[in-house]
């Protein structure tokens, strides 16, 4: 099989036992690898209603078929599991050299059950595999244990993917780190936790094969050219920090708990004074010519990696205008292990109930908008459950529940996810991405703002049109999230899905269409949906929070800007129309049918119960 | 030839919202020279080394006008952020007006007060 090594290993942790499946080629053309890969193993390996911090949820790491070919901005990763943020399906990418060892390691997937008796790591090395004692990574950062590791096993380029403190201890938006890159959003860290895995060596020997060596390099050789022109400029030249200046001039720029859209000094936090004052240096992901990573100099030593989520979460959203504090509250949360996002949601929220009364003294962490030295105090707290720490470790919604009266109000999540730094009121098409998204408030499996910001639709009003946009940029985004391609790459194709099917022929030498890979983007969508409604999504998980739907825009250009019910609902009812769904949000049989998911997944389930039975029999598991 | 907004609004909306530019701008007639600003933002902002540039455009200026207006005052964007024939931005910007619209035919009129934003044509991130 070209693209791909056509196996999966799975590890049980309880067991310290593993085993080798084979995956069906089928299979992979149906869904790819990535983020497809990753939806249709978690359908086939978590017990229907699993709770997501028990040994049972299976925690999904996925390759993809063009990881680790010459393409440019493809050594990307996926983790598939059930959320502990949400309770429905979390996916994840993070990138760069993990991503590339674990393909070179052989592994289409690998897959974690079970929970070990104390802190382990995994070793594996192409067939080798070893669960290894651990304690003595206890409470070490990411950076810090890949370093540990390497030196124990004295191969200084292991390749490490590590939970900080917060994995270990459970807090519900932990994430997945490696080289200095996370798996960010949902909880993946956590569910990692659960299993007492501090972290996932590998060591790869392999190579990659494609079907056509010379028909990818002349594709490559096309696309790098096209990664360094005027389509990537932003990325290269300033990278994702340039967004908040623009938003904020947009009305879009998420402030105060989402009490704004726009902040008074977002021209100091703004993407162009952090280049002037801040700069360190640029680097990027292994393999990548784009290399959008800026890392920023902080008063307080060293640099750190900042892109426009993590400054916008713990910049104007917690009302902080200074970026040595923003710069030292991403450090913070890159050393515990913590998604920025979540992290920035839940100590705005917590602003705004201790402005308003609602927290008990003793939770009163001294948190207000704008104070600097309490977002600093408060995210070693998150991470080491301490105190009050431990209920906002729960993320907002969580939490909201546990202080009670209005709290949930101001509670900004979809799913229990919290928001990302688009404004929906002034970006209707985003409004509508974030309140179906499968993983809860997510912008990147819609990328719907582009609408917005492209001018293709007018953003600040709302039509049931919208409805097919999102499902356009959701089949989009699943597609490049399976093949993977860095979302970053996506304008260098003119006429992306059959630029990206005559690439993945080349790749898989599998004949395939323009129109059977779009197939594929609304096959993983719908996966994943369905996933979600097995494990008890309602039409209502589809919503955004109160506030956004009756409190009207008040500053900027887009003042007085309001999202009705009447408007989401009916843009909600757009987009399951443009799905082919039941109007309530269910999926008919026969569109299950038509994109031959039965089959599919009964296909996956009968290999499932089959091999690891026969492997275990043969004793492959024999490592250990 | 100068044309009214982009066709997706509705006739009220495009009412109001034109309705709203002209406010902005009350006593400047079209008939005169028009002021206008431009703001820059991201790397059109750093190679320009300056946020925003106060244009006067001839009478019935339209989009086109303004970036060859800017093209003469900020040479350094010439070929990386205006086309090299200056009536129109390279491939990686976009242009909107007045934070609400964005813009991207060359003919589109230029009111008396407008803010022409310059900014990345990429969003995401």
């Amino acid at each position: 099989m070209y693209g791909f090594d056509g196996r999966l290993l799975h590890i049980d942790l309880t067991k310290k036992a593993h085993h080798w499946l084979s995956l069906e080629e089928s299979r992979l053309r149906a869904v790819l690898g990535g983020i497809g890969l990753g939806v249709s193993l978690l359908h086939d390996l978590a017990p229907p209603g699993v709770e997501p911090l028990s040994p049972d949820n299976p925690l999904i790491f996925a390759s993809a078929p063009l990881v680790g070919t010459e393409l440019t901005s493809t050594a990307k990763y996926a983790v598939v599991t059930k959320s502990p943020l949400t309770g429905f399906i979390t996916d994840s990418l993070s990138s760069s050299f993990f991503a590339l060892e674990l393909k070179r390691a052989g592994l289409d997937a690998l897959v974690i059950t079970g929970r070990a008796s104390s802190l382990v790591y995994v070793f594996i090395e192409n067939e080798k595999v070893e669960v290894r004692e651990g304690e003595y990574l206890c409470g070490k950062s990411p950076a810090e244990t890949e370093a540990l590791i390497r030196s124990e096993l004295k191969d200084a380029d292991l390749r490490v993917a590590a939970i900080g403190q917060a994995g270990e201890n459970l807090v519900r938006f932990a994430t997945i780190s490696n080289d200095g890159r996370q798996a960010g959003r949902g909880g993946v860290g956590a569910v990692m936790g659960s299993k007492n895995l501090k972290a996932i060596a590998l060591r790869g020997r392999g190579g990659v094969r494609v079907a056509d060596p010379r028909g990818v390099e002349a594709i490559a050789e096309s696309m790098r050219r096209l990664s360094l022109g005027p389509l990537t400029t932003k990325y290269r030249d300033i990278g994702t920090v340039a967004n908040l200046a623009v938003f904020n001039r947009l009305g879009a720029l998420p402030t105060r708990n989402f009490l704004q859209s726009t902040f008074d000094h977002a021209e100091a936090l703004s993407g162009e004074s952090l280049a002037e004052n801040n700069f360190s240096r640029r680097q990027g992901c292994a393999s990548c010519t784009i290399r959008c990573e800026r890392l920023f100099k902080s008063l307080a030593g060293g640099e750190q990696r900042l892109e426009y989520e993590s400054l916008y979460a713990l910049g104007p959203l917690c009302g902080i205008k200074d970026p040595e504090v923003v710069l030292q509250a991403a450090h913070l949360c890159d050393l515990y292990g913590l998604d920025t996002i979540s992290t920035g949601g839940t100590l705005a929220w917590a602003m705004e109930c201790t402005e308003k009364g609602l927290l008990l003294e003793d939770h009163d962490l001294g948190l207000r908008f704008g104070r600097a030295d309490a977002i600093l105090a408060a995210i070693p707290l998150i991470a080491q459950r301490s105190g009050f720490g431990s209920i906002l470790a729960e993320g907002s919604r969580r939490a909201a529940l546990r202080v009670g009266k209005d709290a949930m109000h101001w509670a900004m999540h979809v799913k229990g996810l919290e928001l990302p730094g688009y404004e929906p009121r002034s970006l209707k098409s985003m409004a509508l991405g974030l309140a179906v998204s499968p993983r809860g408030a997510c912008h990147n499996r819609s990328g719907a703002y582009e609408a917005d910001f492209s001018g293709q639709v007018d953003r600040l009003s709302a039509d049931p049109g919208r409805g097919a946009l999102v499902v356009a940029g959701e089949d989009f985004a699943a597609v490049l999230d399976s093949l993977i391609i860095c979302k970053f790459l996506r304008k260098c194709f003119t006429d992306f899905y059959a630029e990206a099917a005559n690439l993945l022929e080349k790749v898989t030498g599998w004949p395939i269409s323009a129109a059977e890979l779009r197939r594929v983007g609304e096959r993983v969508c719908t996966l994943k949906k369905l996933f979600n409604i097995r494990e008890g999504w309602k039409p209502e998980d589809d919503w955004l929070p109160q506030r956004l739907l009756s409190e009207p825009l008040s500053t900027g250009v887009a003042r007085g800007a309001t999202l009705t019910p009447s408007e989401l609902r009916e843009m909600i009812q757009g987009y399951y129309r443009a799905r082919e769904w039941h109007e309530n949000g269910f999926i008919p049989e026969k569109k299950l049918t038509a994109l031959g998911i039965p089959a599919l997944t009964s296909a996956l389930l009968k290999a499932e119960r089959k091999s690891p039975a026969r492997e275990r029999e043969k004793g492959d598991n024999s490592n250990y | 030839m100068a044309t009214a907004r982009k066709d997706m609004l509705s006739p009220a909306e495009m009412a109001n919202r034109e309705q709203t530019r002209n406010d902005a701008s009350p006593g400047l007639s079209q008939d005169g020279p028009i002021p206008c600003t431009v703001e820059l933002f991201g790397t059109a902002r750093l190679r320009a080394k300056t946020a925003k540039v106060a244009l006067v455009l001839p009478p019935q200026a339209v989009l086109s006008s303004v970036f060859m207006a800017l093209a003469g005052e900020l040479p350094v964007l010439v070929g990386s952020v205006i086309a090299p024939d200056r009536s129109k931005l390279t491939s990686g910007y976009a242009c909107n007006i007045n934070g609400l619209d964005f813009v991207r035919d060359p003919g589109f009129k230029i009111n008396p007060g407008d803010s022409i934003i310059i900014i990345s044509n990429d969003a995401g991130g």
